[in-house]
């Protein structure tokens, strides 16, 4: 195990010197599963991921200059947006979803709370033309990045070409994206021997396998699925979830299961924020559930939990936090390219 | 000099074709008469003025046949049609072989819909990609109407989707007869004969309404020798 850390952390520190393009799949950690993303499309290579981390951190990207990817799915946030229920846009606009953490995304096949985006490469696309958050459109986008005293040198080393277009563009933002993997917490060394649970922690992750586990799905703590987990219907936003995209009536109030790891980061949680503590998520789920009748299948029988009982349940939720992961500086804005004015 | 650029160009488009092609052209009518991009038109038969701002599609996997022989299909997989760009409504055939059937799809498939960002004609730099949902759109049709009761009596069909129950890919199959100069026709008369435009003027997303006029706009196109 400890030979496989040592293997990842050098690939890291041989980022800068230039890496073999597949080699970097390597990084991925050896208790996940194969990842679902087509690396073969779209070859990992450090001159793209410097490109695409970039980009992440550029307000460029939306139409005033002045919100950035990084704008809701800040690094310190473990990629969401700590304290902030929905996520911000151009012209102080709130917009109608919970910014999701980022990571490991290279498991996850479809992208949004309701599944609209089918691949990680197509997600950007969303936020950089949705009117309340960067209210940009491609053709924009490319055209300032071509006009940028930086970027078509960047394109011309991640692509060997100076054209700057729209795939180009989101396969760097992928290649960024991918490269956020969370697995470092104290879950992950507990697994590769190198930390041990306290009781507490264990009887939590007892309680989290018999209650939990059917959708938020260990290593990653989601099944990627969609499910009915019976929170009543805002109406000041009437978020109907997949159903907004199928128009299907069985999607409708289905919503992504999210991954529990760096929850203590990315809090307020659900789709819409609208709970801020991890004890509230519980109690809708011991107590709270909207209509039963209705919820997934996972949710028919109730969950019942002492309260001590959810207290080592959120010991054990609190595991899954990856500090290394947040502060870890390759992901964070890259100011040797992107100089503040 | 204009020649030898246009020789370059030309080496640089059909490398692989070599001198051995020849050339399909696409042609758009209204009325049996050419089809013009942003100008007003009195339609007789549909009673009705028109003006049409955009007429962009994508045509995939296009093959060739004599009889029920395979003649060649196109290297690239996806095109973009755009009725206001000449260099895009013709395809180079990459064969003299004779042929009598064309067989295309209207439209992108959906195994190129779901595998992420694609380039060139595919790139969703070109806005015929959706952004909000996943997808491509398979052709956009836009502009005015005198029966249009919208602002500016405006129009916009952005037709697309690509899974069940909404896949609004169209099959096309014609026949070419024979003659040197040939031409896929594509007539909007049957489209908007059945669109309707006093009831139906804006499709932005996948449904019924987009897989019906994809394929009444797929059923009219024919080829002319």
């Amino acid at each position: 195990m400890k030979f496989l850390l040592f293997t990842i952390s050098l690939l890291f520190i041989s980022f800068g010197l230039g890496v073999n393009k597949n080699s970097l799949v390597e990084i991925f950690p050896a208790h996940f599963p194969e990842p679902t993303y087509d690396f073969e499309k779209n070859p990992l290579n450090q001159e793209t991921i410097t490109l695409g981390r970039t980009l992440f951190y550029d307000p460029l990207l939306s139409k005033d200059n002045s919100i950035s990817c990084a704008s809701c799915h800040s690094p310190y946030n473990a990629f969401a947006h700590t304290d902030h229920e929905l996520s911000h846009g151009i012209n102080d606009q709130t917009g109608t979803r919970n910014a999701p953490g980022l990571f490991n995304l290279a498991w996850q096949s479809s992208f949004m709370w309701d599944g609209a985006v089918n691949h990680l490469d197509v997600q950007a696309l969303a936020p950089l033309t949705s009117q309340s958050e960067m209210g940009e459109d491609l053709i924009s986008v490319i055209n300032k990045l071509q006009n940028s005293p930086i970027y078509p040198e960047l394109f011309t080393k991640a692509f060997k070409d100076s054209m700057v277009t729209g795939e180009h563009l989101l396969k760097a933002l992928s290649q960024f994206q991918l490269t956020l993997i969370s697995a470092n917490s104290k879950y992950d060394k507990v697994l590769r021997e190198e930390e041990t649970y306290t009781p507490q922690e264990l009887n939590g992750k007892r309680l989290f396998e018999k209650n939990c586990n059917t959708c938020h799905v260990q290593p990653t703590f989601s099944n990627h699925e969609f499910k009915r987990n019976g929170l009543e219907l805002d109406f000041t936003l009437n978020d109907y979830g997949k159903f907004n995209h199928t128009k299907l009536a069985k999607d409708s109030f289905l919503f992504k299961v999210p991954s529990l790891r760096n929850l203590s980061y990315t809090f307020p949680y659900m789709h819409d924020g609208r709970f801020s503590t991890i004890r509230e998520v519980i109690n809708h789920y011991t107590d709270g559930l909207n209509d039963k009748t209705s919820s997934s299948q996972e949710l028919k029988e109730p969950i019942r939990l002492t309260s001590d009982e959810k207290t080592d349940l959120v010991a054990f939720l609190l595991t899954l936090n990856d500090e290394e992961f947040v502060f870890n500086k390759k992901h964070h804005y890259p100011l040797e390219i992107l100089r503040i004015n | 000099m204009k020649r030898a650029l246009f020789f370059l160009i030309s080496l640089h488009t059909c490398f692989t074709i070599h001198s051995q092609s020849q050339s399909l052209g696409i042609e758009f009518t209204i009325d049996n008469k050419p089809l013009e991009i942003g100008k007003k038109i009195y339609s007789t038969s549909l009673k009705d003025s028109l003006q049409i701002d955009a007429f962009r599609f994508y045509i995939s996997s296009v093959t060739l046949f004599n009889g029920k022989e395979k003649v060649c299909s196109l290297e690239q997989t996806h095109l973009l049609i755009d009725a206001e760009k000449k260099e895009t409504t013709s395809i180079k055939i990459p064969t003299e072989k004779e042929f009598n059937l064309i067989s295309f799809q209207l439209g992108v498939d959906s195994i190129t819909n779901s595998t992420g960002a694609h380039g060139g004609d595919l790139d969703p730099m070109n806005g015929m990609y959706w952004s909000w949902q996943s997808g491509y759109i398979n052709l956009k049709l836009e502009g005015s109407s005198g029966v249009c009761p919208t602002r500016k009596n405006k129009f916009k069909f952005h037709l697309g989707g690509y899974s069940y129950p909404n896949n609004s890919l169209a099959a096309v199959s014609i026949n070419i007869p024979k003659g040197k100069e040939k031409v896929i026709l594509i007539p909007l008369d049957s489209f908007f004969n059945n669109a309707d435009l006093t009831t139906l003027h804006s499709v932005m997303s996948p449904g019924i309404n987009a897989s019906r006029l994809m394929k009444i706009i797929a059923d009219s196109i024919s080829c002319e020798g």
